[in-house]
């Protein structure tokens, strides 16, 4: 019976084809524009932690545990070889690599400017996922040669072949300075290597800054990436040659970040809300004419003996259909759209924009194109929400027009 | 001469109908009596009750005062479900209009009540094809009602009817919507039903030529039965 129930109701939808056809189209556009913003949501956060973790912060970093707060050259990591060397050992480990922050002066003639000397490991950055992925050889930093953010460059003015003085705070107290030539400028999405950066090899910085074999951090990649930091983080912490110092996740080292991604997850929470909304407000509409128009017939139907229980199944059953059918073509539509971005990439941004910097967000300039995605539970909200609301849209009718009296429904 | 067992029988049976402070006596005691095998056309000008009367007789609706039996039920005794539960299993219907389901195809329209009656799917299907090859609409069986005529759908409608060999088919001025042809077509059918297989019918018309086929004809005014008539030849 449950069968028959079930093919009178997929027979029932096509009766009024229009009708129908502008119910599926109301679902069906609701659960695209959720799936279109899903894409979207994904898309942005993975090309946001991409720029923010890539390059600079990785999914894990170890420090001194007043590092991060303070900010002092003289809190460092000891045996900074080592750590990293141990660091490496870890499961789930992709690439870990030291790097020294430094503030200090630069004056190419006689006006200074303040920069950021980053000490990082040449090779281990080129070769993936860190400050120098892509740079030519040629271009790389040298001991005495310098990489410049372009932001930088284009303020003071800068150009491959130019000599800078740099004068800071070496760890030890001391003051440390050094003479540097320019050997190339380095575009970067990280807004604070592209406007104060000073690219120098680790080594030289650890004899600029009297830091022999000290860093101030360790980078780490995970295999995991971005998702699998926290236990990662977890048990790098468990590891004894980085006991006594923090080690944090990339969500807990920029927290606002983190919260940014939530509130936006809530922004589309708001969306799906609206556009289901509207979806409930057409399987609604639907169902009351269905059920209106069917006054007699449902009365007929009574009248033979119908019980009221497979009534109600019957206009919930379409109701059902209605709505699944409609999260079926938009779910196949949203995800089609969503693929094609995903292969072409959305822009953020007009290139041809003067500076074309993109959007800083957090410290990260996004001049890059973001590829929309989605995952499985994107469509879950959508099957289940529909759902939920074509029950609900349909029992009211249902219920009433099961309470009739087949003599007063047969009066129409 | 043995007495028949009745399937329906009608005892001081007034209907009032309210609408706002008006109140309208659509029935005014009747008794009436239908014996198995019957074949009564309820005759009437439009008001006289006809219609009131066989909701009475077929459970769809419940007495102001008196008593309705069914196949050995009282009406009064009975709640919505259980009503239900006595014309599913003892009562056919034929309506004046909106018979059919439009959705369903002339066989499945018969197989319904069989299937409400929980009768198998094979078993179903081979009845409504019986009763629709019967009634000369073997050939229709898979056309869904808009592809059929409104004679054909009323026999559709007979073919339902009867379908679950019920004690009591109440047919509703069967013809009023059918041209003349249609109208004999569908009253030979149901007067061979009631001739082959005594089914019991009580149809409610004013077309005198319908009530020809009748063996027993009620007529009603006001809401009052005038005369009860059987009638040895048709």
């Amino acid at each position: 019976m449950l069968g028959s129930t079930l093919s009178m109701a997929w027979r029932n939808l096509g009766r009024n084809r229009r009708r129908t056809a502008l119910a599926l189209a109301a679902i069906a556009i609701a659960q695209m524009s959720v799936l279109l913003v899903d894409g979207l949501m994904h898309g942005f956060v993975d090309s946001t932690l991409e720029a923010l973790t890539g390059p600079m912060m990785g999914d894990v970093q170890v420090h001194h545990p007043e590092w991060r707060e303070e900010r002092a050259p003289d809190l460092v990591l000891e045996d900074a070889a080592a750590k990293v060397e141990a660091t490496r050992a870890v499961d789930g480990v992709e690439s870990a690599y030291a790097r020294i922050y430094a503030p200090a002066l630069a004056a190419r003639e006689v006006d200074g400017f303040a920069v950021m000397v980053v000490g990082i490991d040449v090779d281990a950055e080129r070769a993936g996922g860190g400050l120098l992925q892509g740079l030519a050889a040629e271009a790389s930093p040298a001991p005495g040669r310098v990489l410049v953010g372009a932001r930088l460059a284009r303020e003071q003015g800068l150009s491959v072949g130019d000599e800078l003085a740099i004068m800071g705070a070496a760890a030890d107290g001391s003051i440390a300075n050094d003479l540097l030539t320019v050997s190339g400028i380095l575009s970067t999405p990280v807004e604070a290597i592209d406007r104060r950066g000073l690219i120098v090899p680790l080594e030289s910085a650890q004899d600029i800054f009297a830091m022999p074999d000290q860093a101030h951090e360790i980078t780490v990649h995970g295999e995991g990436g971005p998702g699998d930091a926290a236990a990662l983080a977890g048990r790098l912490g468990a590891l004894p040659a980085l006991d006594g110092l923090e080690v944090l996740p990339w969500d807990e080292l920029s927290p606002e970040l983190a919260q940014f991604f939530e509130i936006a997850g809530a922004y589309g929470y708001i969306v799906m809300l609206i556009v289901f909304l509207a979806a409930a407000a057409g399987v609604i509409n639907t169902m009351l004419m269905a059920t209106f128009e069917r006054r007699r017939e449902i009365g007929m139907m009574l009248s033979l003996g119908t019980t009221p229980g497979r009534l109600v199944r019957m206009i919930v059953f379409e109701a059902v259909i209605l709505g699944l059918l409609g999260v079926l073509i938009g779910s196949a539509l949203g995800a089609l759209i969503v693929v094609y971005q995903g292969q072409t990439g959305v822009s953020f941004y007009d290139p041809a924009a003067e500076g074309a910097a993109g959007i800083a967000v957090y410290g990260v300039n996004f001049s890059r194109d973001m590829y929309p995605r989605l995952v499985a539970g994107d469509f879950v909200p959508g099957f289940v929400g529909i759902s939920v609301i074509s029950v609900l849209a349909a029992l009211w009718p249902a219920l009433a027009a099961a309470r009739l009296e087949p003599v007063e429904a047969m009066r129409g | 001469m043995t007495s028949k067992p009745y399937v329906a029988v009608a005892e001081g049976v007034t209907k009032v109908f309210k609408n706002g402070k008006l109140e309208v006596q659509a029935l005014r005691g009747i008794d009436l009596s239908i014996e198995a095998g019957d074949f009564v056309a309820l005759v009437g000008p439009s008001g006289s009750g006809k219609t009131t009367l066989l909701n009475l007789l077929g459970a769809l609706d419940q007495p102001t005062s008196g008593e309705v039996e069914l196949v050995g039920q009282r009406l009064t005794k009975l709640g919505k479900a259980q009503r239900a539960k006595l014309r599913l299993g003892s009562l056919g219907f034929v309506f004046q209009a909106y018979n059919l389901v439009p959705v369903l195809t002339a066989a499945e329209n018969v197989e319904f009540v069989l299937e409400l009656q929980g009768v198998g799917k094979a078993q179903r299907r081979a009845r409504a094809l019986e009763v629709l090859g019967e009634l000369g609409l073997a050939e229709l069986a898979d056309r869904r009602p808009n592809e059929l005529s409104g004679g054909q759908q009323q026999r559709v409608a007979v073919a339902r009817a009867v379908a679950s060999r019920p004690k009591l088919v109440l047919a509703d001025e069967p013809t009023a919507n059918l041209d003349t042809d249609n109208a004999e077509q569908l009253m030979q059918a149901m007067e061979t039903l009631h001739d082959e297989h005594g089914v019991t019918f009580v149809f409610s018309t004013h077309d005198p030529r319908v009530v020809a086929h009748a063996s027993r004809v009620v007529r009603l005014v006001d809401g009052k039965i005038t005369s009860d008539e059987r009638r040895e030849e048709r």
